[in-house]
C-alpha cells in the first residue's frame, strides 16, 4: 500500500494543511474508520468471554492465542453454537475443574504421570479439531476387521473422553471419563478386553453400558507415544457379550500406531505451517519498519510544510513507488533573502539508500550554493561538480531551478533554469485570439545533472501574472502506464489544458487523483509542485 | 525488455543494437555488452543502433555518456543511429543531442 504526502499552502491564510492519502482513494477509506472502531465497541462486549475463553485455550493447550481462537471455533462449530457460547462452555467447564482440583488435595504420583499425558495431549494439538478423513477411515477399519457395530478413536483429556473419529456412533462428540473403558485403558499397557460389561463391576457403572447404549463388550488398544503417553484408545464396541482373538487385538494396535503415526505428521505439518505463519508475521513487521524508516528518512528530504510566500499558491505531492523504499524525487521551496524565494524539483535515477544519498547531497548543495550566488545556472553547475566530485555518486539527476521575483504590480518573476528534466507547465487562460493555454517551459540546452565535467545548463524567463500557475513534475507521471500505455506529456497537457482556472492546491489533488487511478500505479516515484497566483 | 545483439561486424566497426527499454534495470547489462567490444583490436568505430528502443530513461542516457567516453579513450569514434521518438525527445530534454554524433541509419553510420 502506498502511502503519499500532500502539501497545500494557501496565500490568502497562509495556513498549511498535510493530509496523508493513500494511492488507492484515501478518503473514503478515512470515512470507514469511525464506523469500523463503532462496530469493534459493539464486538468488545462479547470480547471479554472469548479472551478469558482462549486464555484457558492457551493455557491448557500451550498454544498461541491464534491457536486458541482455532480451537474455540472448531469447538462452536462441532457443537453448532455461536463463538461466545462456547468461549462461555469453556471457561465454565475450566473454573469446575478449578474446584475439583482445590477439593482433590495434595498433587500424588498419579497427578504427576496424568499432568504429563495432558501435556502429550496438548502438544499434538487434536482435541476439538474438526473431522479428519485419514482417523474416519481407522475407525472405519477398526469396526470391519474386529466385526463390531461401533468403533471410536478417542482422545482422553483431562475431564472427558473426546472422539476424533467415529463409526456407528450418531451425534455424540465426547462423554464423560467414567471409569471401566477408555478411561481404564489409559492407565495400563497393551490392549483392554470387557468380554461381558454386566460382568465387570467397574464398567457395569459406566453411562455407555448402564445407560440406553447398553454397551456389553468393548475391547481397545492405547495411543501411545513415542515417550510412552497414552493419548486415548482405538476402540470397538458391540451389543453383546463376546470373545476376541489375539490376531484381532494385534489388528487394533496395529490401528492405534497408525493413530500415533497419524498424529505425529500432522504435529510436524502444524509445526512448519507455524514457523512459516511466525516467518510471514516476522516479514510483515520487517517491511512496515523498512516503510517507517524510508518515511522518516523522506521527511529528512522533503520539507515539513510549503513556507508562506505572499501573494502565491504552492502546493505539492509526492509519491514514492515503493513505500519502504526512499524516492528518488525531491522538491523544496525556500526564501532567498527577505522578497526573493528559490523552488525546485529534482529526480534522482533509481530509488532506495543509493538515491537518497544523491537526493541529500542534490537539496543542500543547492540549498547552500544559491545563498552564495542566486543566478540558477552558477546553482546546477556547482551541483554538476559536486555530484562529480563525490567519489560515492555515480548516479545522475535532472533537475528545474527557479528563482521567484516578486512584481510590484502583482504576480512574480520567475528565472528557470533546468539540467536535462522534463519541461515545467505554465497554465495561464487564453490570451484574446489564442487557443494555446497549457506552455512548456524549457531552458533548452540544459544538460544532464552529474554525467559530464562540461556540462552547460541555460535559463529562460516568464512572468507569472494573476490567474496563472507553473507545475513541476518528475517523469514518473509521464512515464506511468495506466493500462500499458505511456501516460506522455501530451495527455497531461490535455489535462491540464481542461483545468487553468484551478488553484494550486485543485489542481495537485486532482493530478493525486488520476495518478491514483492509473492501473498499474506508476513503477517510478512521482513528484509534483504548483506555483500559482491567485487571480485578481 | 532490453535485447542486444551484434549485428555486423564490418571490417573495423561493430554496430550494437539496443531493443526494448533501457533504464536502470537494463542499463548495466547493455554496458556489459558494448564493453568487450572496446578492447577489439582494430576496432575504429563503434555504432549504436538505438532505433528500436521503446524507452530510455536517464540510467541509459549515463549509459551512452560512459560507453562514449570508454571508446574515445580508445579511440574509437562513436555513432548513434536513432530515429526513434522517445530516444530523440530524451537527448533533446538533457541536452545532451550535442554530445554525440548521429546517423539517420546504419548504413550512412557505417560508410
Amino acid at each position: 500500500m502506498s502511502e503519499s504526502r500532500d502539501q497545500v499552502t494557501d496565500a490568502g491564510t497562509g495556513s498549511a494543511v498535510e493530509t496523508r492519502q493513500r494511492a488507492d482513494g484515501g478518503s473514503e477509506s478515512a470515512v470507514s474508520l469511525p464506523a469500523a472502531s463503532e462496530r469493534a465497541a459493539e464486538e468488545l462486549r462479547d470480547r471479554d468471554i472469548i479472551d478469558e475463553a482462549i486464555g484457558v485455550l492457551v493455557h491448557r493447550n500451550q498454544c498461541s492465542p491464534q491457536d486458541g481462537l482455532g480451537i474455540l471455533r472448531a469447538a462452536a462449530q462441532q457443537g453448532g453454537v455461536g463463538l461466545r457460547t462456547a468461549a462461555a462452555n469453556v471457561v465454565d467447564a475450566a473454573h469446575e475443574t478449578e474446584r475439583e482440583a482445590d477439593d482433590a488435595g495434595p498433587a500424588t504420583d498419579v497427578d504427576a504421570e496424568e499432568e504429563g499425558r495432558m501435556s502429550a495431549v496438548a502438544r499434538y494439538d487434536i482435541l476439538d479439531t474438526p473431522p479428519d478423513g485419514a482417523f474416519d477411515r481407522i475407525a472405519v477399519l477398526a469396526a470391519r476387521w474386529l466385526r463390531a457395530p461401533i468403533a471410536t478413536v478417542s482422545i482422553v483429556d483431562s475431564d472427558r473422553i473426546w472422539f476424533k473419529a467415529t463409526h456407528g456412533l450418531q451425534g455424540v462428540s465426547q462423554i464423560g471419563r467414567d471409569p471401566g473403558l477408555c478411561a481404564s485403558v489409559i492407565q495400563q499397557d497393551g490392549p483392554y478386553v470387557v468380554t461381558d460389561a454386566l460382568c465387570d463391576p467397574v464398567a457395569a457403572e459406566n453411562p455407555l453400558v448402564r445407560g440406553e447404549l447398553g454397551i456389553r463388550f468393548y475391547a481397545a488398544a492405547p495411543i501411545t507415544t513415542a515417550d510412552g503417553y497414552r493419548l486415548g484408545t482405538v476402540n470397538v464396541l458391540d451389543f453383546r457379550p463376546r470373545h476376541v482373538h489375539d490376531d484381532e487385538l494385534a489388528t487394533l494396535q496395529d490401528l492405534a500406531a497408525l493413530v500415533t503415526d497419524q498424529l505425529e505428521l500432522r504435529l510436524s505439518a502444524l509445526t512448519t505451517v507455524r514457523r512459516e505463519r511466525k516467518l510471514r508475521a516476522q516479514l510483515a513487521r520487517d517491511n512496515a519498519t523498512m516503510e517507517w524508516f524510508a518515511n522518516t528518512l523522506e521527511r529528512t528530504l522533503l520539507p515539513p510544510t510549503l513556507p508562506h510566500v505572499p501573494g502565491l499558491q504552492l502546493a505539492a505531492h509526492h509519491q514514492p513507488a515503493d513505500p519502504r523504499q526512499v524516492s528518488g524525487d525531491f522538491y523544496d521551496v525556500f526564501a532567498l533573502d527577505d522578497d526573493r524565494w528559490v523552488f525546485m524539483l529534482g529526480d534522482v535515477e533509481g530509488h532506495g539508500a543509493p538515491a537518497a544519498v544523491v537526493t541529500a547531497l542534490a537539496r543542500y548543495t543547492v540549498r547552500t550554493s544559491v545563498l552564495h550566488n542566486p543566478d540558477p545556472v552558477a546553482v546546477l553547475e556547482e551541483l554538476n561538480a559536486a555530484l562529480l566530485r563525490d567519489p560515492n555518486v555515480s548516479q545522475c539527476c535532472t533537475i528545474l531551478v527557479g528563482t521567484l521575483c516578486p512584481d510590484p504590480s502583482g504576480g512574480f518573476e520567475i528565472t528557470l533554469a533546468g539540467g536535462g528534466h522534463p519541461p515545467a507547465l505554465w497554465l495561464h487562460p487564453p490570451a484574446p485570439g489564442t487557443h494555446l493555454t497549457v506552455d512548456q517551459v524549457w531552458p533548452a540546452g540544459g544538460m544532464l545533472v552529474g554525467a559530464l565535467s562540461d556540462a552547460s545548463f541555460s535559463t529562460c524567463r516568464l512572468r507569472l501574472d494573476p490567474g496563472h500557475t507553473l507545475l513541476l513534475h518528475t517523469d514518473g507521471l509521464i512515464e506511468a502506464r495506466p493500462g500499458g500505455q505511456f501516460f506522455g506529456e501530451e495527455r497531461l497537457i490535455t489535462f491540464l489544458g481542461e483545468r487553468t482556472r484551478h488553484t494550486p492546491g485543485e489542481l495537485i489533488a486532482d493530478l493525486t487523483d488520476l495518478i491514483a487511478g492509473f492501473e498499474p500505479q506508476p513503477d517510478d516515484d512521482v513528484a509534483l509542485l504548483a506555483l500559482g497566483v491567485p487571480p485578481r | 525488455m532490453l535485447n542486444e545483439g551484434v549485428d555486423r561486424s564490418a571490417s573495423s566497426a561493430v554496430v550494437v543494437r539496443l531493443t526494448g527499454e533501457l533504464d536502470v534495470t537494463t542499463a548495466p547489462r547493455a554496458l556489459e555488452q558494448i564493453r568487450p567490444h572496446l578492447s577489439a583490436s582494430g576496432l575504429h568505430m563503434l555504432v549504436l543502433d538505438l532505433s528500436e528502443l521503446t524507452f530510455i530513461g536517464s540510467a541509459g542516457l549515463s549509459l551512452l555518456i560512459d560507453a562514449q567516453r570508454q571508446a574515445h579513450a580508445a579511440n574509437i569514434a562513436v555513432r548513434l543511429v536513432t530515429g526513434s521518438q522517445c530516444v530523440d525527445r530524451a537527448l533533446e530534454i538533457t541536452g545532451l543531442s550535442s554530445e554525440f554524433v548521429f546517423a539517420a541509419d546504419l548504413e550512412s553510420a557505417l560508410r
